[in-house]
């Protein structure tokens, strides 16, 4: 049997040249920039040497380190407290649509702002965290300044700014699942905890996994915190992979930060594939 | 041409041809210090890093701050070791050339390393301030204005700053050269101006350098120094800084009539690893030691020579 063709191939080629052209050749292109060393005009060809340079600098590998901590701690905390939230956001509470909005709000706000704000908070005896904690007799450490404390502090900051959005999609998760599971589970004779366990989390469980992929990409690939509040500091102890990047580009090392987008956007993709196809098939229908 | 000093021309000179003028004063890297300080604990300007060191001593025993460390802004970290380069430059002229050539290493020029041991024996020994992550430029400046701390190091364009914000205090900021171990060769890093060239294909090249002849004559460079202070003396020679001038500056200029002045290294060498301000704050917070400082330097220096492609690396 013969399909008929909706649309004719013709149809395909506005979109295809603005997906080939912005998207496809730029790609194609910083893989071959990474093999270069290239100054915006010229370029020569030198092989792996960027990518080992990227690969023997402890200054540069540090940032993997961190990468690593500062994703998978985000991520987790935005999903923890973005559960926690939503749960109580989709209680029956009098204010919910304020607290909702309160827990929003900061998503909304520029990350530079937001970063230039906390750094201004945490200053280690000027600052109004530092000073709230000595109010209670605690001596706050130096938050930004510790180099051992550095990027758990600007990661605080991250949740708190990231975790409306986790809340956000969790509310729309779980006012999805259909109040009759709730019913039934009521006349068997569940009780509360039983009803989130046994029948929110595994009904969440897609949004569980949206909001684990986007706080992963996310937390892999931060930049404008980390810049804004630490500048990667103090020395290169808060550096993340996107900062170091950015410093080789500010250093004129085209093909070298090139590389290095090239090793984030494997790096990426190699953590979260895995964890995309894991997740997804964990998921149940409603 | 005549009137422009050695060391401007050797930055602006291709071969024995000289191809542009100062377009400003130059200005110097070394240590800002607050007068009243000195006078209220007896102090001398000190000649030798151990002088200093013993200055430093008697201010902080006295409750003050010896040094401003403003590692927030992380350029500022760096002063201690580029100012450190006339002491190179006296001992071992040939360092930028070698240093080029890949030939010479800041781990292993002991002279050179120096710098890196001085930006650490100052926080060893205490003289900085605390929180020195969370000070920033500007609140150095106050500092230093206000006599909270005695030292510093710095870039001497902080002068038309202060001069801005602490009008009154500008009286009261001296300078003095990094100093090295010889009290007989106490001189100081210079920062070149900011210079103007002339097209030789311009269409009217003959009327520009007139121009350029009429900028560094007496009249003409007088005019300049009525609309726009020095922040350092001047490359021309025999010109006298006006009455008014920052005293800072007639501190400077005093080692320019000495002879005692040397280029800092970014004026004779193409190399400056992009990394060193976050090495050096490193350093200075104790996080690695000197040495350890100087071989990441020099490893972000060889990147950013084969980033560059420069012979010999």
């Amino acid at each position: 049997m013969r399909v008929n063709k909706m649309y004719s191939y013709a149809l395909l080629i506005p979109a295809g040249l603005i997906y080939g052209l912005f998207f496809l050749y730029p790609t194609v292109m910083s893989f071959f920039f990474g093999f270069t060393r290239w100054n915006l005009t010229d370029w020569e060809w030198i092989g792996f040497d960027n990518y080992i340079m990227f690969f023997e600098e402890s200054s540069l590998m540090i940032g993997f380190k961190n990468t690593f901590i500062f994703a998978f701690l985000t991520a987790g905390l935005k999903v923890v407290l973005g559960l926690i939230f939503a749960v109580l956001l989709t209680a029956k509470l009098r204010t919910k649509r304020f607290i909702r909005s309160m827990v929003f709000f900061p998503v909304l706000v520029s990350t530079i702002a937001v970063g230039i704000a906390f750094s201004v908070l945490m200053h280690p005896s000027e600052g109004l965290i530092n000073m709230v904690l000595g109010l209670v007799g605690i001596d706050g450490p130096n938050w930004l300044g510790n180099p051992n404390l550095a990027i758990y502090s600007v990661a605080f900051v991250d949740v708190w700014k990231g975790v409306g959005i986790a809340t956000v999609i969790f509310i729309a998760g779980m006012m999805s699942i259909p109040v009759d599971y709730y019913e039934a589970h009521q006349i068997d004779g569940g009780n509360k905890l039983n009803a989130f366990w046994y029948i929110t989390l595994p009904l969440s469980r897609p949004a569980i996994n949206a909001v684990i992929i986007l706080a992963l990409i996310g937390g892999l690939r931060t930049f404008d915190l980390v810049w804004a509040m630490t500048g990667g500091g103090p020395g290169f102890s808060s550096d993340l992979i996107a900062s170091i990047i950015y410093k080789q580009y500010q250093a004129g090392f085209y093909g070298l930060s090139t590389a290095g987008n090239v090793i984030l956007f494997l790096m990426v993709a190699l953590i979260v594939f895995p964890i995309f196809k894991y997740l997804n098939r964990k998921e149940v229908d409603l | 041409m005549d009137r422009l000093t050695d060391e401007f021309k050797e930055t602006v000179a291709v071969g024995d041809a000289v191809y542009g003028i100062p377009g400003e004063a130059s200005s110097a890297g070394g240590w800002l210090y607050n007068k009243k300080v000195y006078e209220e604990l007896g102090l001398e300007v000190p000649h030798t890093w151990e002088e200093l060191m013993a200055n430093n001593e008697a201010i902080k025993e006295a409750g003050k701050i010896p040094v401003v460390a403003s590692y927030k802004d992380t350029w500022t970290s760096q002063l201690v070791l580029l100012a450190d380069y006339y002491n190179v430059y006296s001992e071992n002229p040939e360092f930028a050339e070698k240093f080029t050539n890949n030939e010479a290493k800041f781990a292993n020029t002991p002279i050179a390393l120096r710098g890196f041991e001085k930006l650490q024996a100052l926080q060893d020994a205490g003289y900085y301030n605390d929180e020195e992550s969370a000070t920033g430029y500007e609140d150095a400046l106050e500092m230093l204005a206000t006599g909270e701390a005695a030292h510093y190091p710095m870039l001497t364009f902080a002068l038309a700053a202060i001069a801005d914000t602490y009008p009154e205090a500008i009286e009261d900021i001296g300078f003095f050269g990094q100093p090295g171990d010889d009290p007989e060769d106490h001189g100081m890093t210079q920062w070149m101006p900011g210079s103007i060239y002339v097209n030789k294909d311009s269409e009217n090249a003959e009327a520009a350098k007139q121009w350029v002849e009429y900028f560094v004559s007496d009249e003409g460079m007088e005019t300049l120094m009525s609309v726009l202070k020095a922040n350092g003396p001047y490359v021309v020679e025999g010109l006298d800084l006006p009455e008014d001038a920052y005293p800072a500056v007639k501190d400077m200029k005093a080692y320019l009539e000495e002879g005692k002045v040397g280029p800092a290294l970014e004026f004779l060498s193409p190399l400056k690893g992009p990394n060193l301000e976050q090495i050096t704050v490193e350093v200075g917070l104790g996080m690695i030691t000197p040495e350890e400082g100087a071989e990441k330097y020099d490893r972000d220096v060889e990147r950013q020579a084969q980033q560059l492609d420069l012979e010999g690396w």
